[in-house]
């Protein structure tokens, strides 16, 4: 469930972000925000629960004292179920967004600068140009990395609700792999959570396949 | 005239978001840090922004004499250091043969590699392996498993093939061994490539969490991360502090975890700026086969 809001929130915002930052056409600037935007991919989900924790806790996260300040009620981002999904989405995006605009970055480069030209005699606004050359262009590299993602939906992640969780929040932060590290090595059961890992893993295999499968038959490409 | 205006605005309102955007990535950590040096009254009155305020040592202080987290700063130093070694070292053996089309069964080998990135046993399995192997709880369990990653071979075995047969060739016309060759030929070429895939073992092992939790038990095998959670996440907080607890100077439980936070990530964020580049163009190397 979480891996499916992730991936349907998370996948656009490299593309977005990568759109944006072909718009500048100021190197320095360019290069400064690209190397920001790459940093929170280096650091580990340890510290970014702990920094999370930190700052959005509800009695002494930074974010809420400032809120407090301001005359606000404090926002339950880490206790509420539903805050607690909110926050999820965005840590992934925070660290992954950045990363995942590489790609796309590369791939935008490969697109025909002559395209462009004419599109400018033709006198074409820039969300044109975006619209109808540059997203066409980069398509292929979308649907790859599409069919990647939702591979990777089922078996991805122990690291960040394991770490992200708290006692609060169990029944939105439970998913596959933290239900096998809970039952298998914490309770020991291991017939039972070898089960639902190799269940994991087919399904992630399936899903793999079948992303690859519809893509050839709709865009004749797939992975291989 | 109207179009140019426009598209100024459009420009400087991109810029702007993006600006936003980037600044975003980096303020949860300037916060830390600015808390990480301020003095106890303004931490906990609140005024703590993003710039440290009573400026202060403590915090590092008390970070710096906790043996047990110096400890776990060398053994993961050296932990990553020799899992980076052995995990090139096997790269490296095994992407060069692979790149030889006179190799028997090479298809099948790169079949049975690649399954591996989108397949596994699980958890449970691993975990029985590493026990069976008699390596559960020790430095083994951390460097072993993850001494091939499948992803970084192919990555390898892409800029291998991309280098000019030629060079090879002569090389062979004037007696060099294969060995010879992937010594004296390959590698020097390969350089770049080495030092990203070196780069991305690295990081990996320094922020590798999951293996640790689950086959480390003992208290002095703890690499850095798994260090950081018991004291940060689950609240082990106060073993920091115990040792100070009657010192009425003890900084409070905010400043004490940003210091720990940030005396785990320094090691990154120092190499960062430096080695980027690398890490782009490696994560492009591997683009590039699809």
């Amino acid at each position: 469930m979480l891996n499916f809001l992730d991936l349907i929130v998370g996948f656009p915002v490299p593309i977005i972000l990568a759109l944006l930052l072909n718009e500048i056409r100021i190197k320095w600037f360019k290069r400064t925000a690209q190397t920001m935007l790459y940093l929170p991919h280096f650091i580990s989900w340890v510290v970014i629960s702990g920094m999370a924790i930190q700052l959005l806790a509800t009695n002494a996260g930074s974010v809420n004292v400032f809120l407090n300040k301001l005359g606000f009620e404090s926002i339950p981002f880490l206790s509420d179920e539903t805050h607690w999904v909110f926050t999820y989405l965005a840590t992934g995006i925070w660290r992954e967004a950045g990363w995942g605009m590489i790609l796309y970055l590369a791939a935008l480069t490969a697109i025909n600068k002559d395209l462009y030209e004419a599109a400018d005699v033709d006198g074409a606004t820039r969300l044109r140009k975006t619209w109808h050359i540059t997203l066409p262009g980069i398509r292929p590299t979308i649907v790859i990395l599409l069919i990647l993602n939702i591979g990777y939906v089922a078996t991805i992640g122990f690291e960040r609700p394991y770490l992200m969780g708290n006692p609060g929040v169990r029944e939105v932060a439970e998913v596959l792999s933290t239900y096998v590290y809970t039952v298998g090595i914490e309770s020991g059961r291991f017939t039972i959570a070898t089960a639902i890992g190799l269940f994991q893993s087919v399904v992630g295999l399936v899903f793999l396949l079948s992303a690859d499968y519809i893509s050839r038959k709709v865009n004749n490409q797939g992975i291989w | 005239m109207y179009r140019a205006a426009s598209a100024k605005i459009m420009d400087a309102v991109i810029i702007a978001v993006i600006g936003l955007i980037s600044v975003l990535c980096l303020l949860p950590m300037i916060h830390l840090f600015a808390l990480s040096f301020s003095s106890n009254g303004a931490i906990l009155a609140g005024k703590v922004s993003f710039i440290p305020v009573g400026f202060n040592l403590v915090a590092y202080k008390s970070v710096f004499q906790h043996a047990a987290m110096l400890q776990s700063m060398f053994f993961t130093i050296g932990m990553v250091l020799m899992y980076t070694a052995i995990a090139m070292l096997m790269t490296i053996v095994a992407a060069y043969p692979l790149t030889k089309k006179q190799l028997k069964g090479r298809d099948l080998f790169l079949v049975l590699i690649v399954i591996t990135m989108f397949f596994s046993g699980g958890l449970i399995p691993d975990y029985l392996l590493v026990k069976e192997l008699k390596i559960l709880d020790s430095v083994w369990a951390l460097v072993l498993p993850g001494a091939l990653s499948a992803f970084n071979l192919i990555i390898l075995k892409t800029f291998f093939s991309g280098i000019p047969i030629e060079l090879e060739e002569s090389a062979r016309m004037d007696g060099a061994s294969y060995f010879r060759i992937l010594v004296n030929v390959i590698l020097p070429l390969s350089l770049p490539a080495l030092a990203t895939l070196s780069l991305f073992y690295a990081v990996g092992r320094w922020n590798g969490f999951q293996d640790a939790l689950i086959y480390i038990n003992s208290q002095h095998l703890y690499p850095i991360q798994l260090k950081l959670y018991a004291l940060v996440i689950s609240g082990q907080a106060n073993d920091l502090s115990i040792a100070e607890a009657q010192n009425a100077g003890a900084p409070v439980p905010q400043s004490l975890k940003s210091a720990s936070i940030m005396f785990g990530t320094l090691p990154i964020l120092l190499v960062y700026p430096f080695i980027q580049r690398y890490f782009i163009s490696g994560s492009l190397i591997g683009a590039v086969k699809g």
